[in-house]
């Protein structure tokens, strides 16, 4: 009996030293030893310390590996003339049951004379139960979903983002209401007719003395684009992408251009001779496909020349 | 030779096509298109995939075409359990003098009609493909050289496409040209309808030989073709590979890939084709535009994208001509 009694009293004079090492002593705890899985755990550490020590921040939340900490609250300062007690509260949860244990944490400080050391805490042990199943009891239904109360700020946010839209797109339609009714300014454009154009272009080519330089094929070639061209801009053909027989299929078509067929025809036809053929004409023919080609324009001049395009231009 | 005596020359030798025409047009009623491709293929040297609904005469437009030239002449049905020996033929074993024959298949022929030639499997196809490609024949460890004019007319169905076998692009390439039947017109099919009903349709006559075609075939390559034209066309393949230099960006996203180099190659003899059936000496846009359409259509492959959006390579190829300048 002796011996268990001296072997309790050295335990704690040891736990004593350790908890209480010098003038600092941490003391950790829970607000209950029994919870249900998931229930909120009240966990606080507490510091007792002199007014002089320096206590240096403890990580609690990396050594609260075994739960779930939920949330960390402002750690809690008393102090009288020589001590200082600090508390640092954690709400924490476990999810499974059983026995568990938070391990003892370990707070580090500076003595007077500068010196660090450490004191560690005691572990805490608590149990988690799981709901009870009541095996006897009746069947209940699933609860029904529980209404949302209604949440007067997230509305009214909600009108007032409405209203800003509904004011900036009024004021957006008035502005560009504004803008239409502004007199618009007229712009014109002097046009060159095509057939002034087309006939500028013959004189240039004829100038250029092509064909009596030799290059015949090349003087096919630029006729049969100019007048083709001219088709394109008088009417509103793609000669440019179309054979000789299409031109003369669409030409067909359009009532201004039935006084030159005959003409257009035999001019095409001759011109596609030169540059698919390698037929070299004489001299006369090279001639009469210049005078040909400025008939073809001149027959073709319209009556009434709209000279000049209004364009609307905004202000 | 100078371009007048050429074009006279053709003038003259081409009489025959005149001749041609006239005899199947004795059997068939309108279908001139068609008719005409025929003889560019006849002429070009290639052959030709011909795609229409049953009933629309391509049997009997070739087999108008062969009985029209001293040619021989045979129909071979593809079906699913055709084998390559029914084409092209095969050894049998001879027992009265212990050795093996070569039996020669229905492929031995001037002209043949592959009718609905996506409904044999794919051997049957190559084997049929090979020939026309190699123009020769390997039965055993002899090969054939095949007769000359070979012209090989296939036909395929574009409906009931259940149960068949639709010949890869590779393969597709090698047609010359894909034309396309449709129906006759009112008048065209009013008279059909008399011919058939009153027993009116003439017979032709074989009016040409195998030599008039052969030889129109070398004509052909003195035919002459502008630099002009074979720009024009570069233009319209390339304008099928790369079309946003041509300033079709809208086609980018539409053509999966362009037309093969045999593109190219078939649009200019084929052009040269039309000219001498058209009995000129020399190549004109013309010639390329009424080509164009039969040669490059199963040459452009569309995209999931455009067949979704229901555009066929015959639009693509519209949108193309109507945007390449003509010389």
């Amino acid at each position: 009996m002796v011996n268990i009694l001296r072997i309790f009293f050295i335990s704690l004079l040891i736990f004593y030293a350790e908890v209480s090492a010098q003038s600092v002593s941490a003391l950790a705890s829970v607000d209950s030893s029994d919870y249900l899985v998931g229930d909120y755990i009240n966990y606080s550490l507490e510091l007792r310390t002199d007014k002089d020590v320096e206590i240096i921040a403890p990580f609690i939340r990396d050594s609260l590996k075994e739960v779930e900490v939920i949330k960390e609250l402002e750690p809690s300062i008393v102090e009288t003339e020589e001590k200082r007690a600090i508390v640092y509260h954690f709400i924490v949860s476990y999810y499974d049951s059983g026995s568990v244990t938070i391990p003892r944490i370990a707070v580090k400080y500076k003595t007077l004379d500068g010196e660090e050391q450490e004191v560690l805490s005691n572990s805490v042990t608590f149990t988690v139960h799981t709901v009870p199943v009541e095996q006897q009891a009746e069947i209940k239904d699933v609860k029904e979903p529980l209404t949302i109360p209604l949440n007067w700020k997230f509305i009214l946010l909600i009108i007032f983002i409405v209203l800003v839209l509904i004011a900036l797109a009024i004021y957006l339609y008035l502005r560009y209401k504004k803008k239409k009714a502004a007199v618009p300014v007229k712009k014109k454009i002097i046009t060159i007719p095509p057939h002034v154009k087309a006939l500028a272009a013959l004189d240039k080519l004829e100038s250029e003395q092509l064909w009596q330089k030799g290059k015949v094929k090349e003087y096919h070639s630029n006729i049969t684009g100019i007048v083709r061209n001219y088709f394109e801009e008088r009417f509103e053909l793609p000669a440019l992408e179309l054979t000789t027989t299409e031109q003369m299929e669409q030409l067909k078509k359009v009532s201004a251009a039935e006084i030159i067929l005959e003409e257009t025809n035999q001019f095409l036809n001759n011109a596609d001779l030169v540059k698919f053929a390698k037929f070299i004409p004489i001299a006369s023919v090279n001639e009469e496909m210049m005078k040909q080609a400025k008939k073809i324009v001149n027959k073709t001049i319209p009556t009434k020349i709209e000279k000049v395009e209004e364009e609307l231009q905004n202000a | 030779m100078d371009i007048a005596q050429l074009n006279e020359k053709i003038k003259n030798e081409s009489a025959f096509i005149d001749l041609l025409f006239s005899e199947i047009g004795k059997v068939i009623v309108g279908q001139r298109e068609m008719v005409e491709r025929l003889v560019v293929g006849l002429l070009g040297n290639g052959h030709i995939l011909l795609e229409g609904v049953p009933g629309l005469a391509k049997t009997l437009a070739i087999k108008t075409l062969a009985q029209s030239m001293k040619a021989k002449f045979q129909r071979i049905q593809f079906t699913p359990d055709l084998l390559p020996a029914d084409l092209i033929g095969t050894q049998i074993y001879n027992q009265k003098e212990g050795n093996f024959l070569i039996r020669k298949g229905p492929i031995f022929s001037n002209f043949i009609l592959a009718d609905e030639i996506n409904r044999a499997p794919a051997k049957v196809q190559s084997a049929l493909l090979e020939s026309m490609q190699e123009r020769q024949v390997t039965i055993g460890a002899t090969t054939f050289k095949l007769e000359e004019p070979f012209l090989v007319l296939a036909t395929q169905n574009p409906i009931e496409q259940e149960g068949t076998y639709p010949l890869p692009e590779a393969q597709v390439d090698r047609f010359m040209l894909k034309i396309k039947i449709t129906y006759p017109g009112r008048k065209e099919e009013l008279e059909i309808m008399r011919h058939n009903i009153n027993d009116t349709l003439g017979t032709p006559n074989a009016v040409i030989s195998s030599a008039d075609i052969l030889k129109g075939r070398e004509l052909i390559h003195e035919v002459y073709i502008d630099e002009k034209i074979e720009k024009y066309i570069l233009d319209i393949v390339f304008a099928t590979r790369t079309p946003k230099d041509f300033g079709l960006e809208n086609l980018g996203d539409l053509i999966s890939y362009g037309a093969s180099p045999r593109a190219s190659i078939n649009l200019a003899l084929g052009a040269k084709a039309m000219a001498f059936i058209k009995r000129r000496g020399y190549v004109i846009p013309e010639d390329v535009r009424a080509i164009c359409y039969d040669v490059m259509r199963h040459r452009v492959a569309v995209t999931y994208e455009a067949e979704a959006e229901e555009i066929s390579p015959e639009s693509i190829i519209s949108e193309i001509l109507n945007k390449i300048e003509v010389p």
